[in-house]
């Protein structure tokens, strides 16, 4: 059977109602545009297509220009029997003006539309109603009444689909109408939610959020909060992966005889690719928590606040969502930026985002950081000091993206015409708490996955060559040293020795690389004991804070991340951009970190 | 008077727009609802020349200056 179309205005919960439909797990979070490619999925031998948002068939981006022609093209097809157009109900005339238009291009192509009244549960909490059976007769086409949160009307919504796809010719609507705009005003007044009840919980909490003062204290409280607790939520999780690594370490090799075979398992299996599961918990932390953001409705508000200080350096508030989401990887947030209507805000954005400190650099900072920085109380045992250099860390990263884009766009960009900044504030809603749990714990799953292979690649062959020709513990005297050797003049600079050179190198292939590489050689050198933390090893190895701020400045400018690279590429069209980004990235690391070690120990 | 100029809780009502207003804003506007004899409030003003944020109707935008500049509006009917 052919497969349902799902369109209408954006935020209307089309991403939800299909994932409910579907069981997958399309992006859903409460801010406008979050989808930007169609996606088609199939339950039960239905298929549904879940479209990007649209406030009519004006397409203004290059997006929703593709958008809205592949909707025009999917109804022609003979594969394609209904058009289920989602209104939300809550801003009923919004998502008439989209529906009344899907409407008369459902008929001119001969096709059935159904409409789903959504947000049902929101209308009931704010006290207001509308008139679902006027609204039918005034379409003149099926509609049903929904919540794709509560699930409330959906068993019905899906007997409906199934009729109007058994007799179509009997749903096609002969009530359409070329002024939409008065049409939708008009259903609305009649028979929408009255005036007033539906936006005063909005209005009230935009009072201290959009405040003149309170807005950006509370903007500034909000980013500060993310960021630390980050690094001081996750702490006692990983410490608990820690201590299990080590325990299971203990009991799998305990008792084994010193060869070969344990080496393998303790330096390689235990201390290069645990040291990386370690960092798991703060993947979890970081996507909760921009999962909760994302929620809640402020991300749109933020964007708001941002929008004139992101001006000053060329970008726009529409790429404060894409750099948020950088934060935890690149790759969705060069989706992200895909809603930024001005092209050359949007090609900025695009080389500000691999600048935002992204969670594949999270275990490399954390391990320095741990290495680095006492754990003590600052600001009268208010902030750990700890914490606060990894805000230090992720405010560096925005701070030279910022840089930079002031520069590129006084100089390499410079043509003024401009698309206008206009977005929708959408209501703020209570976190949707389990869909939130499953989401963090599919992508530390993901994390883990995805690098892991790479990983445990990378730290067999490291333990190979560090471990041969000589057996355990001549690290000096191995295949590895012999290699490093060649590498050393290169990181002497920084103060840093082909120990600490091999795991940048590797690290190119992920940044997560470092870990599980430094884990592994120090797994080596210190053959005799057992399993020992990461950090502990680090300090012993006479590792300075100067080399260290070099390393943290160089992992906080580098782009070593393929996909990201691969991603540009596809948005950019060509591989000149990624290519000349890499190596400037790559070189402004090296300078800056270079400055920074010696300017650290001048101080000493 | 233009959208811009509106200050807080100040209502009125969409009288057009300006001569020179690019076709990509008034699309826009258009189908986000600002359109001739609609009433529109200005709710927030930003600190320093930010977005402001415009209701009509049950729906919130926030817009920059140079959209806000090409609505014109008038104060009472
Ligand atoms: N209370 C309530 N919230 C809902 C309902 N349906 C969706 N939402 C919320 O509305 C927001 C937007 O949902 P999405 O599914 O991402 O909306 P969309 O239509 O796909 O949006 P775009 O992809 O931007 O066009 C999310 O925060 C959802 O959790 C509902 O029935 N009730
Ligand atoms: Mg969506």
């Amino acid at each position: 059977m052919g497969s349902v179309l799902i369109i209408g205005k954006p935020n209307s919960g089309k991403s939800l109602l299909f994932n409910r439909l579907t069981g997958i797990r399309q992006k859903v979070a409460n801010f406008p545009g979050v989808t930007v490619e169609v996606r088609v999925g199939e339950s039960d031998g239905e298929a549904y297509a879940d479209y990007p948002g649209v406030y009519s068939f004006n397409a203004m981006t290059r997006d929703e220009e593709v958008a809205i022609e592949e909707f025009r093209s999917a109804l022609k097809s003979e594969d394609v029997s209904v058009v289920l157009c989602m209104i939300d109900a809550t801003r009923l005339e919004r998502s008439l003006v989209i529906g009344l238009q899907a409407q008369v291009a459902a008929k001119e192509a001969g096709k059935p539309i159904v409409f789903a009244l959504n947000m049902m549960d929101e209308l009931r909490s704010s006290k207001a109603e509308i008139d679902v059976a006027a609204i039918e007769k005034e379409l003149g086409a099926p509609c049903a009444a929904i919540s794709a949160r509560t699930e409330e009307g959906l068993p019905e919504l899906k007997i409906l689909l199934k009729k109007v796809k058994t007799t179509p010719k009997d749903y096609i609507s002969n009530q359409v109408t070329e002024s939409v705009f008065e049409k939708a005003k008009d259903i609305n007044s009649k028979f929408g939610p009255k005036a007033g009840l539906i936006l005063k919980n909005q209005t009230q909490l935009d009072r201290f959020f959009l405040s003149s003062v309170f807005g950006g204290i509370s903007f500034f409280f909000i980013m500060t909060i993310m960021f630390q607790s980050i690094f001081t939520w996750a702490t006692p999780l990983m410490d608990l992966v820690e201590e299990s690594i080590g325990w299971l370490a203990t009991f799998t090799t305990g008792s084994m005889a010193d060869g070969t075979f344990k080496s393998f398992l303790n330096d390689a299996l235990f201390g290069g690719f645990g040291s990386f599961l370690v960092f798991v918990p703060q993947i979890f932390v970081l996507t909760f928590i921009i999962g909760l953001l994302e929620d809640s409705g402020y991300l749109a508000r933020a964007a708001l606040i941002c929008h004139r200080p992101l001006s000053w350096f060329g970008l726009s508030g529409r790429s404060f969502v894409p750099l948020l989401s950088g934060h935890a990887c690149s790759i969705p947030a060069m989706f992200a930026a895909r809603t930024i209507e001005s092209p050359r805000r949007r090609l900025l954005t695009y080389l500000a985002i691999p600048l935002m400190a992204c969670s594949a650099r999270l275990p490399v900072y954390s391990l320095l950081v741990a290495a680095l920085i006492p754990s003590v109380s600052i600001l009268g045992g208010l902030v750990g000091l700890q914490g606060f250099v990894f805000f230090l860390l992720y405010f560096f990263g925005i701070f030279v993206a910022l840089i930079l884009s002031a520069i590129l766009s006084k100089t390499l960009y410079k043509t003024k015409t401009d698309s206008p900044f206009i977005i929708e504030l959408p209501p703020y809603r209570p976190p949707h708490w389990k869909p939130l749990l499953l989401k963090s714990l599919y992508n530390s799953k993901m994390f883990i996955t995805k690098a892991g292979g790479i990983i445990f690649a990378v730290t067999v062959v490291v333990w190979v060559l560090g471990y041969f020709p000589n057996g355990d513990g001549e690290l000096g005297s191995s295949y590895l040293a012999q290699l490093g050797q060649f590498i050393e003049p290169l990181f002497a600079p920084l103060g840093l020795d082909w120990r600490y050179g091999v795991a940048v190198l590797m690290s190119f292939l992920a940044r997560e690389v470092f870990v599980g590489t430094l884990g592994t050689i120090f797994g080596i050198e210190n053959a005799e004991e057992n399993f020992v933390g990461l950090v502990d090893s680090l300090n012993a190895s006479g590792f300075t804070l100067a080399s260290g701020v070099a390393l943290l400045v160089f992992y906080a400018i580098a782009l070593q991340c393929a996909s990201t690279l691969a991603m540009m590429k596809k948005e950019l069209g060509n591989w000149k951009a990624p290519i000349a980004v890499f190596f400037s990235y790559g070189i402004l690391a090296y300078v800056l970190g270079w400055v920074s070690y010696v300017f650290v120990n001048s101080l000493n | 008077m233009k959208l811009w100029e509106l200050q807080k809780d100040q209502a009125a009502y969409i009288s057009g727009f300006i001569e020179s207003v690019p076709k990509i804003y008034f699309n826009r506007l258009n189908e986000l609802g600002f359109q001739i004899g609609v009433e529109v409030v200005c709710q927030r003003q930003s600190p320093f020349g930010g977005p402001k944020v415009y209701q009509i109707g049950d729906d919130v935008f926030s817009m920059a200056k140079d959209v806000a500049s090409c609505v014109t509006v008038e104060i009472g009917e």
